[in-house]
C-alpha cells in the first residue's frame, strides 16, 4: 500500500452544544480507491462529510486534502480544490432544468465574471460551450440527455439523485463524497448508480468515499471500509476484514440499528 | 450529439423546420410589438409622453431589482436610496461640475454600485426578513443623509438637476424640422429606451452565464450553493452592486428629466413601488419587470382619466369629499400586487405566456 493519501483526517472532533457527533476520528483515503463508511443511524457519517466539505467546522483536528489543510475553509473553496459531494437528502434546485443544474456544478471551473458576462455575451460563449459539452458528457453516463430541459423538481427521487451526481461530476473533482447514493432507489436505479460510481472510479480515476446502508453494494464495490459508531471510528479494513470483525457486529447489534436498510 | 453541444445556451435543443419557423414568426412579432411601443409617444398627449418617460426610466431601476430579487432572491427595501445616490452623483457631476452625460451617466451607476457594496457585509450574513430590515435601515440612513448634506442635495427644498446635453442640444428642447416636431419628452423617451435596452440586454446576458446560475443557486438554496461551488458571499455582493448600479443610472436620468430633485422623493414608498413593479410583472421575469414598471407608472394617470367619468373621485388632493386620485392609485396597485400573488405568481409575464399559448393553440386548430 504505497498509494498517495488523498484525504487525511486526524483526530476530527465535532460537537453540537453537548452532543458529540464526531469523536477523534482519524482516517486516510488513498488515491483511486472506493472507500466505504458504514455505521448505524446517528453515528456521525454525514457529519464527517459536512466537515470535509466545509459545511461544519470541527472544533478539533485536521482535515487535509493532498497535504493541504482544509478544515474550516469555505465550501466553495473546497469544491474548487476538487472535492465534490452529494447529499443524503437530495439537495437539488427544483426550478432549474437538468442541464442548468449540471452547468451550475461547473461554476468553480468557469471564469467569466459579472461585468464581462453582462457587457458582451460573446466573452462568455466559449466557456459556456465548453461547459455545455462537459455537462452533456456527464449526463450521458446515466442516459439523461433527453431530460436536459426538464425541471429537476418534476423528476422522481432516484433520477434527482442521478442529476445530483452529474452536478458533482461536472466540476471534474478528484474526490467524490457520496452520502447514501442508492437510498430509496429501485433495483434498476441501484444498478445504474453503482455502474456510474464504478465508471467514475475506474475510467475517470476518481477517489470515491461512499456512505451506504446497502451492505450488498458496500461489500461489492468498496476497497476498504470504515465503521463509525457514536462518532467514534470502530474499525477500518477490507470488506473481508470488516465482515469478520467482532467489534463491528457489536456496534450494529448494540445500537439496535439495521445494517441493511434499503 | 455534436450539434446539440454546439447549440448556444438558451436556445431550444429541439431543432427542425416547425419550431424554427415559429421562432422566426415570434421574432417578427417581437419586433412589431417593440416598434409599436416605441411609436406610442409620437401620437400621444404630453401627459402620456411624460408617463412613457417615467415608465422607461423606472424600468431601468426595476431591472436592477429584478437582478437582485428576481434572479438572486435577495429582498431589498432600500432600492430608492440607490436611485437617489445615482441621482445626486449625476447632479454633482453634471450640474455642479458641468460635465457631459457621457461622464455623469456611467459614473452615477458606478458610484451607486459602490454604495451598494456597503450593504454587502450584512447581506453575506443575513437572509430573508433580517436582510430586508437592514436594507430598510440603509434607506432611513440615506434619507437622513440627503436632508443633511445640503451642499449636494439642496436640503429639504431640493435643487435643480443637470440637463441632458447631446452634441450641444438640450434634450428637453423641442426639435422642429419643417412639418415635423419632436418634443423634449419624446427625445428623452428615446434616450431612456436606448439605456433601457442596454440594461435589459446586460441583465439577460448575466442570467445566461456563470453569474446567473450562481444567483439562481443562492436564491433557491444558499447553503447547498456553497457546496456546489458557488462563492455565496461574492455572488450576493455582485447582485447588490449590479442592482444599485442600475438604480443609480435610473436615478441620474430621473432627476435630469424632472429637472430637479428633492430629498423627500427618495422614500420607502418609492422602494415599495419598485418592488411592486417586479411582483406585478412576475418575479424572475425580465420582460415582466419592464411591464410592471409601465403598469405602476401609468396607474395614477389611468385613475385620473377614470375620475373624469366616475363621480366621487377628486382630482385635487385638497378638494373635500370622495377619494383622491393618489389614494385610489395606491390602492389599485396594492390590489394588483395582492391579486398577482394570489392568482398568478408569475405576474404579467405568466399571464401573457398563457394568452400567447392559447392564441397559438387556437391558430393551430384553425389551420
Ligand atoms: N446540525 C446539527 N445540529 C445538531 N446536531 C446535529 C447536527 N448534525 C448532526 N447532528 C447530530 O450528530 C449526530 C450524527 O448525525 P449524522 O452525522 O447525521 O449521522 P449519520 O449520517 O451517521 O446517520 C446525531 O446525533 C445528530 O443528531
Ligand atoms: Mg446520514
Amino acid at each position: 500500500m504505497t498509494a498517495t493519501t488523498v484525504l487525511e483526517l486526524a483526530d476530527v472532533t465535532l460537537n453540537f452544544s453537548g452532543v458529540r457527533s464526531l469523536d477523534g476520528v482519524s482516517l486516510d483515503v488513498r488515491e483511486g480507491e472506493v472507500f466505504g463508511i458504514i455505521g448505524p443511524n446517528g453515528a456521525g457519517k454525514s457529519s464527517l462529510f459536512n466537515c470535509v466539505s466545509g459545511v461544519y467546522r470541527p472544533q478539533q483536528g485536521s482535515i487535509r486534502h493532498r497535504c493541504r489543510e482544509i478544515r474550516g475553509a469555505r465550501p466553495d473553496r473546497i469544491n474548487a480544490l476538487g472535492i465534490g459531494r452529494t447529499f443524503q437528502n437530495v439537495e437539488s434546485f427544483p426550478t432549474m432544468t437538468v442541464l442548468d443544474s449540471v452547468l451550475l456544478g461547473r461554476i468553480s471551473k468557469q471564469r467569466v465574471g459579472v461585468l464581462r458576462g453582462m457587457l458582451w455575451y460573446g466573452w462568455a460563449a466559449r466557456e459556456e460551450r465548453e461547459s455545455r459539452a462537459k455537462a452533456e458528457e456527464v449526463l450521458e453516463m446515466f442516459g439523461l440527455g433527453a431530460l436536459r430541459d426538464t425541471r429537476v423538481g418534476e423528476l422522481p427521487g432516484g433520477t434527482q439523485r442521478q442529476v445530483e451526481l452529474c452536478r458533482a461530476l461536472a466540476a471534474e473533482p478528484d474526490v467524490l463524497l457520496l452520502d447514501e447514493p442508492v437510498a430509496g432507489m429501485t433495483h434498476d436505479e441501484v444498478e445504474s448508480m453503482v455502474s456510474a460510481i464504478l465508471d467514475a472510479n475506474e475510467r475517470l480515476g476518481l477517489t470515491v468515499v461512499l456512505i451506504e446502508h446497502n451492505m450488498g453494494v458496500v461489500m461489492d464495490i468498496c476497497d476498504r471500509i470504515a465503521v463509525l459508531d457514536f462518532g467514534r471510528l470502530v474499525a477500518v479494513g477490507t470488506p473481508a476484514e470488516i465482515g469478520a470483525n467482532p467489534d463491528v457486529l457489536a456496534a450494529y447489534l448494540g445500537s439496535g440499528a439495521q445494517a441493511d436498510g434499503a | 450529439m455534436a450539434s446539440v453541444v454546439n447549440a448556444p445556451p438558451g436556445e431550444g435543443v429541439v431543432a427542425g423546420p416547425g419550431p424554427a419557423r415559429s421562432g422566426w414568426t415570434s421574432r417578427a412579432a417581437h419586433i412589431i410589438v417593440i416598434v409599436a411601443l416605441l411609436a406610442v409617444p409620437l401620437v400621444s398627449t404630453p401627459q402620456w409622453q411624460a408617463i412613457a418617460v417615467f415608465a422607461a426610466v423606472s424600468a431601468i431601476a426595476a431591472l436592477g431589482l429584478h437582478v437582485l430579487t428576481g434572479l438572486a432572491g435577495q429582498v431589498s427595501l432600500g432600492h430608492s436610496a440607490f436611485v437617489a445616490a445615482g441621482g445626486y452623483t449625476a447632479i454633482w457631476l453634471g450640474a455642479d461640475k458641468g460635465l457631459p452625460i457621457w461622464v455623469w451617466l456611467p459614473t452615477a451607476g458606478l458610484v451607486s454600485a459602490a454604495v451598494g457594496l456597503l450593504v454587502v457585509p450584512f447581506a453575506a450574513r443575513l437572509r430573508g426578513l433580517y436582510l430586508a430590515v437592514v436594507t430598510l435601515a440603509v434607506l432611513f440612513v440615506a434619507e437622513y443623509l440627503w436632508d443633511l448634506w445640503d451642499g449636494v442635495t439642496g436640503g429639504s427644498k431640493g435643487r435643480a438637476a443637470q440637463p441632458v446635453v447631446l452634441f450641444g442640444h438640450d434634450l428637453l428642447d423641442d426639435v422642429i424640422a419643417g412639418p415635423f416636431m419632436l418634443t423634449g419628452d419624446q427625445q428623452f423617451f428615446y434616450l431612456a429606451c436606448a439605456v433601457l435596452a442596454v440594461a435589459a440586454i446586460a441583465a439577460r446576458n448575466l442570467s445566461r452565464t456563470r453569474t446567473g446560475r450562481g444567483f439562481a443557486a443562492i436564491r433557491d438554496r444558499d447553503l447547498t450553493a456553497g457546496v456546489v461551488g458557488v462563492p455565496v458571499a461574492r455572488m450576493k455582493s455582485a447582485a447588490f452592486a449590479v442592482a444599485a448600479g442600475y438604480a443609480g443610472i435610473a436615478g441620474a436620468l430621473l432627476v435630469s428629466y424632472q429637472t430637479y430633485a428633492i430629498p423627500d422623493q427618495w422614500d420607502l414608498m418609492l422602494s415599495v413601488e419598485y418592488l411592486a413593479m417586479i411582483i406585478i410583472g412576475g418575479v424572475g421575469s425580465l420582460r415582466g419587470a419592464i411591464a410592471g414598471a409601465v403598469f405602476v407608472t401609468a396607474i395614477p394617470q389611468v385613475v385620473t382619466l377614470i375620475a373624469k367619468v366616475v363621480p366621487g373621485i377628486s382630482t385635487t388632493p385638497s378638494a373635500g369629499g370622495g377619494v383622491s386620485v393618489d389614494v385610489l392609485a395606491n390602492c389599485l396597485y396594492g390590489l394588483a400586487v395582492v391579486a398577482v400573488l394570489v392568482f398568478e405568481p408569475r405576474g404579467v409575464a405568466g399571464i401573457s405566456e398563457r394568452v400567447v399559448a392559447a392564441v397559438r393553440r387556437k391558430g393551430r386548430s384553425h389551420a
